[in-house]
């Protein structure tokens, strides 16, 4: 388990990286993450990325809530999007 | 140095807001007294090759919110503008409008879109005006806005109106009332 965690860390940030990299507002609005952080992940190598993922703990926190759930697995793929903007949990 | 500054700060937004295609109107009333007008136009005619477009400019709340979908654009757009705020993104009146539109477009793919900047920008200033208001609706847990000076169009929330739940039984409402002890022996 520990390790999919860190997988999960990993590909997370890699993700994130790879996004910056292309459109930094997509970036923002898509993970939820601040300006600063975005800029901070870009800053970083390969190897700080690797470092930073190792870690047990989800770096990253999720968006939805168990009430939004069962609201989000019946909605439309291209509606998910705004249903995750909308909620609650994320707004906070 | 720090009038510079400013300057910078303005002329970005102006080119992020006519690259959005906001009329002149709307960005004389995000952009502060000190952009004139002659600019405005000429920025709008430098980068869209074209001149602004005339006409009425948005005007009525309830075509925001007379059908579910609508509803659901119109909240995306205030929760992004909401979270720009709270996150402190910027403090530049005309950012955060700017942020909240481009958190929208991220969000719905092209074809899916509904509103422009323009609209974008009337229904933001209405919720800054306090005319239009977030609730959260305890079934589903999202947010939705509504019209504060029209109580027939509280408690409309659009997500419950759009979607039924894979599992509808799983609600707040139920959710304490489901084992019973059993009696011993």
């Amino acid at each position: 388990m520990p390790e999919d965690i860190r997988a999960l860390n990993l590909h997370w940030l890699m993700v994130l990286r790879d996004l910056a990299n292309r459109d930094p507002a997509a970036a923002t609005h898509r993970f939820g993450a601040p300006k600063e952080l975005i800029a901070s992940v870009l800053r970083m190598s390969l190897e700080e990325i690797q470092k930073l993922a190792d870690c047990d703990a989800l770096l990253f926190a999720p968006k939805i809530t168990s009430q939004s759930i069962q609201y989000l697995a019946a909605a439309p793929a291209a509606m998910r999007p705004a249903l995750v903007g909308v909620s609650n949990h994320a707004a906070a | 140095m720090r009038l510079l500054d400013d300057f910078l700060d303005h002329q970005s937004i102006l080119t992020a807001l006519c690259l959005h295609k906001a009329r002149p109107p709307v960005m004389r009333d995000l952009l502060p007294d000190t952009v004139p007008s002659g600019l405005i136009h000429k920025m709008y005619k430098h980068v869209n090759k074209s001149s602004p477009p005339q006409g009425q400019l948005p005007s009525e709340i309830r075509t925001y919110l007379n059908t579910p979908k609508r509803r659901l654009h119109s909240t995306v757009l205030v929760c992004a503008y909401e979270r720009v705020k709270v996150e402190g993104i910027t403090d530049n009146r005309a950012g955060q409008f700017v942020e909240a539109y481009q958190s929208y477009l991220a969000t719905f793919p092209k074809p899916d879109l509904i509103y422009d900047f323009n609209r974008t920008w009337f229904f933001l200033r209405q919720f800054s005006l306090k005319r239009v208001a977030l609730d959260k609706c305890l079934r589903c847990g999202h947010q939705y806005v509504y019209n504060r000076e029209d109580m027939s169009d509280w408690k409309s929330c659009c997500t419950c109106q759009l979607i039924t739940p894979v599992r509808p039984d799983v609600s707040l409402f139920n959710r304490t009332s489901t084992v019973i002890p059993r009696a011993a022996g």
